[in-house]
This record gives C-alpha cells, structure tokens and sequence, in this order.
C-alpha cells in the first residue's frame, strides 16, 4: 500500500470504531480534511469541488482502496458507506502523535451531521482562501458560496471552533 | 459569419471575430494532434484531432446553453437572465468550447506524462489564451460585444475571465468570480453531462466506426434543463425527466466507449510505447514549459524525430513497428476487490516463476487512463456531484443513479487489469494462465 492509502484506510477504520458508523464518501471527505486542518499533511490537495471542499485526490484514494480489496463499499444507500475488510492489518504511515491527533479529530467531530460538518469545512476554506481573516469576511464568503442555507449564527457558531485549528479570526 | 462543414454536427455556425482565433497557429496546431493518441494504429479511422473537437464542442455548448435557458423559461416562466447576460454568457461559453483543448500535449493525453512536476494540458491551455494572439482575439470578441449591445466594462470578455471561469483552482472567493452563475457555466463543460462528452463519445465513435458512442444528441439538448435552489445558491444544468432514456443511453455510450475504444487493450500497450518513444526525442525527455516552444510540438514532429532517431530504443523500435506485447490476462470489467484481485495477483506471481525468464511481464489498470472512469453518482447537491433530474410533482431533484434501473450496476466503477508478455511467449504464457485456472477450479 501506498503512504496516502494507508492512512486513508487508517482513517476510515477509525472512523468505524469511534462513531460507530461506516462513513459515506462525504463524510470521509469533510473529516479528512479537518485532519489535515489540524496540521496533518495527507497530501489531498482539497478545492470547492462545486459546493463544498472535495479532494479528487482522496476520492481516488478510496477507490484504489476498493479495487485492492482493502475497503468495500455497500452500493445499496444513496452514501456508498465504506468499510475496512476484517482481513486487513491496517497500519497508518504517520507518527504516533499525528494518530493520536486523528483519533482527537474524529472524537470531536464524531456526533456532527454532515450539514454542520458542510459548514464547517466552507468556513474554513473561506478562511484559508480570502485575504482578509476577519469574522465578517469569513461569514460574506461563506455566504457566497451557500447563499441563505445557514444563517448568521449558525456560521458564527462554527467560527468559534477555529481556535481548535489554530485560526485566529 | 464563416461556417464550417462538420461531419458530426453538420454546418458550425463562427463569428468573424471567432474566427480569428481558429485561424491564428496556436488553433490550427490543433489540426496536428490526434483526438485519440495511438488508437488510429487500432481504429485505422480514428485519425481525428482536436481541431474538429473544439470546435464541435463550441457549436454543442451554443445548443445547450440555449435549451436549457428555454426549457427552464416554459416550466417556470420566467427568464434566468435578462437578455444582455444571456448573450453575454452565451458568447462566453463559446469562447470557453473553443479553447478548452489548446493546451494539450501531441498524442492528447497520451503524453501527459512528460509534462515538468505539476503541471497539467491545462496549464498550457491557460497560457495560450493568456500569453499568445488568441489573448487579443479574446479581447477584441470582449470589445464588440460592448458595442454591439452599448453595454459598460461589467460585460467585457477578457483572457483572465475565460479561465476565472473554466479553469482557475479554487476561483469561488475571487472578487470577480459570480457564484453560482460561473459555477453553473462550468458545468456545462465539466460535468457528467458536459457538452465535452457530448462532443467527442459521437466523434470518437463516427471516426473509430464503431457505434458504442451512439446516442440520442437532438432528444437530449432537447432535455436539458436548469435545477436553481437560490436558498442553497445553486444553478445546475438538469435533465428532465422525459429526457431519461436519452441521458440513459450517453451514460451507456460512454461505459462502452471506455471499454472498447479508450481502454482497448492493444492502444493502452501502444501508448505506452509511444510515450517511451517520446521520451527519447525531447530535450531532457520533457515537453518544453514555454508556451512558444511547447507550441512548436504536434504529432507530425514527434513522429519525425522518433523516425530520424538513429539511435532508437526498444520501445520506439516496437513502436514504429508496431510490434506489441500481448495481453495473457484480463480481469473481468467490475472485478471485485478480493476474489478478482487475488486470483489477478496470483495469475501475476505464477507467470513470473514459470514464464521464460526473458520475457517482459507488463500490467495495465483502467485507473491509470487519463480518461475519466465513468461511474454514476447519485446527485447531491452539497457536492454538486451527478446530475439533478427535474421532476413534475416536486421540486426536489432526482437522480439518473435513482430513476434508472438499466443504470444501477454502473455506479459500481470500471476496475479491469490486464497483464501483457512479450509477444514471443504469449503462447507459454496462455498455457500456463489456462493450467493455473485450471488447477484453480479444481481446489
């Protein structure tokens, strides 16, 4: 397996045994790119794909995962949820700290929807992306990126976890 | 206005000013690079370029664009846009169909990989309209249109606004970028429904002679729709529902054409070798990262050098020959992750220990094609991924994924691999898969 591979399923099978839950593809693209927010570079290179940050590379990272038999994915929902296959000993390529890190992560996040994780994720990205890192631009970007879904406290709610990043607004 | 004579879409209607960039040389290059890398030595017919490509795909965004603005008035009532903008996006996408591909390298995709670290055709493609003629032709275009429809500079069309639209990574929080209009514009050139597609699956297959790309063009621009959610900020292109069966059978098209044509077995081999091939004759085996000398390279060039090339490799031998390898062994087009693969993997260890020891043992996987897997998503509006189908009773979106039994087995994606031996042992190389398999069904 490749580094980026290993940490990936690394990630999902966590995701399996702190939430409870197999992940669908979205929800592995927002956790893993608050991961990688908190100082993991996991070399997913993420942008708006349309309405929300997506990494094709992370994508292409699961799918290789499913055509090595590493990860299957249940077809049936509408999510595509992913799970690690019992057979596999999954060992990440990052240092115990930064798995420490991850597992922080997932622990965190684990009782978020996928609308509050949306959100989240947006804010941040507007963050990273505008020149001017103050409240109200963040909040203008967010806005233009998802028009009227979330309201002004909601978005300032959210902004409130980017002393977990490190981000100072 | 100048029309071209097209075999696939009949006469393409270009502006005079259009015409300009279709005739300076950084277009007409495009005459010289093959839509389809090798696939001629395959497909003798398949000696189509980008050129007749780019612009189909200028006359099929008009078509689009225009359907969809439409389809969406007689369903709501109401116009998207007023009649400036439409004209003013309109002239935009053309632009956009029209010089989408000139950055690609010769052989298209087939060379990509000699591009210096990190960079894409696209980059290319940016610097072309950017830095050479075609960034006045653009201008000019942006100028007239200001004229003509005695408008201000909130309607110029500038090099810089082209690719903010359709190629800048991450352009949603740029002052200039109008979300989600752009993002809708976007989409018809990028998308599972992209006029791209729409384009070369009918080219690909007129050329190759085969009919796998076919599908219903006239009933499915004829479909085309708008999904707009202002609450979520959303403007997509959809299909509507009675456009289904047409949306059914260019999702088809585009599996079999992966299968048959984009992946047929001997072109895959045959691209490798040519990309060696290229190799060899490029200065430090690497395309030029100057847009004026990357413009220099098209097919024709490349395919002198690798014959003037006295000092020829194995590979560009065998290329010029077309001498290539043999595939023993191919998984099946789904192949699952653990019983296909582990039988591929031991298939793959038997040939090593039994095979001749001088016979090369290749392997190929779908998911190292430049060309996009095809698989189905379900729509989502969060990602933006799929494509919403617009239904009568609500104004929810569905999917093509939801509403299409035929469709149901794609979403699971295309995982075939393949393993090649030298020509010479593929005899003894059959055998010994045939014996293993064998042996296999037995246990």
């Amino acid at each position: 397996m490749k580094p980026m591979q290993s940490n990936v399923a690394f990630i999902i099978k966590n995701i399996q045994s702190i939430s409870g839950d197999c992940p669908g593809k979205k929800t592995l693209q927002k956790l893993v790119f608050l991961i990688e927010q908190k100082g993991i570079d996991l070399g997913c290179e993420y942008g708006l794909h349309f309405y929300g940050p997506y990494s094709a590379v992370l994508d292409a990272a699961a799918s290789s995962l499913d055509e090595e038999g590493i990860i299957s994915f249940d077809y049936s929902g509408y999510s595509h949820r992913m799970s690690v296959n019992p057979d596999w000993d999954i060992k990440s390529e990052v240092s115990e700290d930064q798995e420490k890190t991850i597992s922080d992560v997932l622990t965190r996040y684990k009782d978020w929807n996928p609308s509050k994780l949306e959100l989240l994720t947006t804010a941040i990205y507007a963050y990273d992306n505008l020149q001017e890192k103050t409240r109200e631009s963040v909040i203008g970007g967010v806005k233009k990126i998802k028009g009227s879904k979330y309201s002004q406290d909601e978005i300032n709610n959210v902004i409130q976890e980017f002393s977990y990043f490190n981000k100072e607004i | 206005m100048y029309q071209f004579r097209d075999p696939i879409h009949g006469f393409i209607d270009v502006s005079d000013q259009e015409l300009k960039i279709i005739d300076c040389p950084p277009f007409q290059r495009l005459r010289n690079i093959k839509q389809l890398a090798t696939t001629y030595l395959v497909y003798h017919g398949a000696e189509h370029t980008r050129f007749g490509h780019s612009l189909g795909v200028m006359h099929l965004v008009s078509r689009a664009f225009r359907s969809s603005l439409e389809n969406y008035k007689k369903n709501n009532g109401i116009e998207l846009y007023d009649e400036i903008t439409k004209a003013w996006y309109l002239q935009i996408l053309r632009i956009i169909g029209l010089t989408h591909d000139l950055g690609h390298a010769p052989f298209s995709h087939a060379s990509e990989a000699l591009f210096d670290d990190g960079i894409e055709h696209e980059d290319f493609t940016k610097k072309i309209i950017c830095e050479t003629e075609i960034a006045g032709y653009i201008m000019d275009i942006g100028e007239e249109f200001q004229k003509n429809h005695n408008v201000g500079k909130e309607y110029d069309i500038t090099p810089e606004l082209i690719w903010l639209i359709y190629g800048k990574k991450n352009p949603e929080l740029d002052p200039r970028y109008r979300m989600p209009d752009y993002k809708f514009l976007k989409s018809f050139m990028d998308s599972e429904l992209d006029c791209d597609k729409m384009d070369y699956l009918l080219r690909d297959s007129y050329y190759c002679g085969v009919n796998y790309g076919k599908y219903d063009l006239n009933k499915l621009l004829a479909s085309l729709n708008i999904y707009k959610n202002p609450k979520e900020n959303i403007i997509q292109l959809a299909v509507e529902r009675g456009g289904i069966h047409a949306f059914e059978e260019f999702v088809i098209a585009r599996y079999f054409m992966f299968i048959q044509v984009y992946f047929h077995k001997t072109r895959r081999h045959l691209d490798r070798q040519l990309v060696e091939s290229i190799k060899e004759v490029l200065p430090n085996s690497k395309y030029p990262t100057e847009v004026d000398e990357y413009l220099k390279w098209d097919d024709d060039l490349i395919l002198d050098k690798i014959k003037e090339n006295t000092n020829l490799h194995e590979a560009s031998r065998h290329f010029i020959n077309r001498r290539v390898m043999s595939c023993v062994y191919e998984t099946r087009v789904h192949s699952d992750g653990i019983s296909d693969i582990h039988l591929f993997n031991a298939i793959r260890r038997e040939l090593k220990l039994k095979v001749d020891p001088n016979c090369d043992i290749l392997e190929d996987k779908a998911n190292k094609l430049a060309h996009k897997i095809p698989t189905l998503e379900y729509y989502d509006a969060a990602s933006g991924k799929g494509i919403p189908i617009i239904l009568e009773h609500t104004d929810k979106p569905s999917s093509i994924a939801a509403e299409s039994i035929l469709l149901q087995s794609l979403i699971k994606p295309i995982n075939i691999k393949r393993i090649y031996v030298s020509k010479e042992y593929s005899m003894q190389a059959r055998e010994i898969v045939y014996e293993f398999l064998q042996e296999e069904e037995e246990e």
